[in-house]
């Protein structure tokens, strides 16, 4: 949780410069992620697909930024080893830094119904984001690459409690292509979203597993872009 | 009755002579008008023969001027057809009153010589003779693009008439025509286009007359000075230099589109395969849609950029051209007005001799 109030408290710091900044970009819209996944378990492999499906929303300046996204499916049934693959997701990240490149970091649960696992993982991730108008075109690109970390818990050795320890327990990276036709605040997406995250029991690897998506999304959006500037012209007589 | 009608004008022409004598010295007379105040009074007093000579003698006199030409030859066909019927020589008058008709075909006889019987033989030379005459105005001003000078030109019968302009140097032009005229003014334009057709210079006026009735031709030679100053005109320019006019757009990012699918193409096909767990990569291939989609962002970011980005509008810059255009078409509208009211007050001045070359 402390890291959420720390998401949220970055953007919202950086709100008030959204609105007086020259470069303002926001967005919600739904998102439908066609997913395979390739699972290994106690059970051994097993590929699944599946849809998950969301919103997200983004509001960003040249110097801050906030998203946030939902999303939840089915990815896999239950008889894919003691696993009915349901999914949720939920997180929401700050950025700072230029749109064309900015770290961010921010707070997110997972939760996965399963017999073998926790019912939910608290997530915190932190990575890189870059995100790139394409100018009058209408087309704007997105890539963004981060760590996923957890706190699991170390097993207790003798005369001492059990305790946690932070990890790495896995990575995520998304492209993405909006395209925004002129005076219209719609946008469609394109992209591709891996994730790959580790369960662990008692400090141990007891799952692996990656999923593989492809981003469809529609939403509405308002740009405001950078102001182009002119090149140095001969004066008019 | 004629002796006593002769007296009296022979008096009355003496006062008269007396008058223009007293005029001498105000006036410098020619020889010629000399010697045809000579054979006038010759004719008053009856000496017929005498004022025939004295009037022919005048017309071997050079220079001659037309209007002498003319009334030595009224004075010869008076004295050559009196009224006393002994001293009438029809032929011999016939053929100087068609001698006047040529150069004069709508020259009435004065009233010192003529008589019905004269008036007469003046008509039937004026049926039988072919004759031109021209009457410009000695000094013509012409202002502005359209108004035309005239040289106005009798004959004695339907012609064709034709107008030619003889430049000092260069071939001769044609300024106008007319057909079956008898009585017309030829026009010609100094101005062509806005600019003076025929520079400044001595030229020479050259009227054919064509007798439609009778294979006949006349020609008559005057001595023009035309002094047509050059238009000066203000240059209009047809179109704004682009130099002045500035990029109303930036330049469509197609490289960055070009980077820019490279980069989704590339980004997609790493974040699938780079980021997969190694144990699972000994275990399964990734996911094949990720080429498949990173092939579909790289082109169609490269190729929508390169199709959709027209560049972005510069308002600063449409605003300048704007005002650069506005001040175009207002110092050409200017210039234009100026110019057009340079050609409405040009003025050009021709000077034509009445009096033919001989």
């Amino acid at each position: 949780m402390r890291w959420l109030a720390c998401a949220c408290g970055l953007g919202l710091c950086g709100l008030p410069a959204a609105v007086s900044a020259q470069y303002l970009e926001t967005r919600i819209g739904a998102l439908v992620i066609p997913t395979r996944q390739n699972l290994l378990n106690a059970q051994g492999l097993s590929h699944n697909s599946g849809t998950v499906s969301g919103g997200e929303f983004l509001i960003r300046n040249d110097a801050f930024g906030l998203y946030g996204k939902y999303l939840t499916g089915t990815v896999g049934t239950a008889s894919a080893r003691s696993d009915d693959g349901r999914l949720r997701l939920a997180d929401l990240r700050a950025m700072i830094g230029a749109p064309i490149f900015s770290v961010e970091g921010g707070y997110g649960r997972r939760a996965r119904s399963g017999s073998i696992s926790d019912g939910a993982d608290n997530l915190v991730r932190f990575g890189a984001r870059s995100s790139v108008d394409l100018g009058p075109s209408g087309l704007s690109l997105s890539l963004s690459a981060n760590a996923v970390g957890r706190s699991d818990s170390v097993p207790a050795s003798a005369g001492a409690s059990t305790s946690k320890k932070f990890g790495i327990v896995g990575w995520e990276a998304a492209t993405a292509v909006l395209y925004q036709p002129r005076r219209v605040p719609v946008y469609v997406m394109l992209g591709y979203r891996f994730e790959r995250i580790r369960s662990e029991k008692e400090y141990a690897p007891i799952r692996r597993e990656e999923l593989g998506g492809v981003q469809i999304g529609i939403g509405v959006r308002y740009l405001r872009p950078a102001k182009p500037r002119s090149k140095a012209q001969p004066q008019v007589p | 009755m004629n002796n006593a009608r002769s007296r009296c004008r022979c008096a009355l022409l003496t006062m008269v002579a007396l008058a223009g004598a007293q005029n001498v010295a105000a006036q410098a007379r020619s020889p010629v008008q000399d010697l045809l105040g000579v054979a006038l009074v010759a004719f008053n007093n009856l000496k017929y023969a005498e004022a025939d000579s004295i009037a022919s003698a005048a017309l071997t006199l050079t220079p001659l001027r037309r209007a002498e030409r003319i009334r030595a030859l009224q004075i010869r066909a008076g004295a050559l057809y009196p009224e006393e019927e002994g001293a009438q020589k029809r032929p011999e008058a016939l053929a100087v009153l068609r001698e006047l008709v040529r150069i004069a075909p709508r020259a009435a006889l004065p009233r010192e010589v003529t008589w019905p019987g004269l008036e007469v033989l003046l008509l039937e030379a004026k049926r039988s003779t072919f004759g031109i005459s021209v009457s410009p105005q000695g000094q013509v001003f012409i202002t502005g693009p359209d108004e035309l000078a005239g040289v106005p030109v009798q004959t004695s019968r339907p012609a064709a008439i034709y107008l030619w302009l003889y430049p000092p140097s260069g071939s001769q032009v044609m300024l106008d025509s007319a057909r079956s005229a008898t009585n017309s003014t030829l026009r010609f334009q100094v101005l062509r286009n806005g600019v003076p057709r025929y520079p400044t210079g001595d030229y020479r006026l050259v009227l054919v007359a064509v007798d439609e009735s009778a294979p006949d031709t006349m020609r008559i030679e005057l001595a023009a000075n035309i002094n047509a100053p050059p238009l000066e005109f203000l240059p209009v320019p047809e179109r704004l230099d682009s130099g002045f006019i500035r990029p109303e757009r930036t330049r469509p990012k197609r490289s960055a589109g070009i980077m820019g699918g490279i980069v989704a193409l590339a980004g997609t096909i790493v974040a699938s395969r780079a980021l997969r767990d190694s144990e699972l990569r000994n275990l399964a291939g990734g996911d094949s849609r990720a080429i498949s989609v990173g092939i579909v962002l790289g082109v169609g970011v490269a190729g929508g950029v390169w199709a959709l980005d027209k560049g972005q509008p510069i308002p600063e810059n449409i605003a300048a051209n704007k005002q650069t255009r506005a001040e175009f078409e207002k110092s050409v509208s200017e210039a234009r007005s100026e110019n057009a009211r340079r050609l409405r007050s040009y003025r050009a001045e021709i000077n034509i001799n009445p009096e033919p070359k001989p």
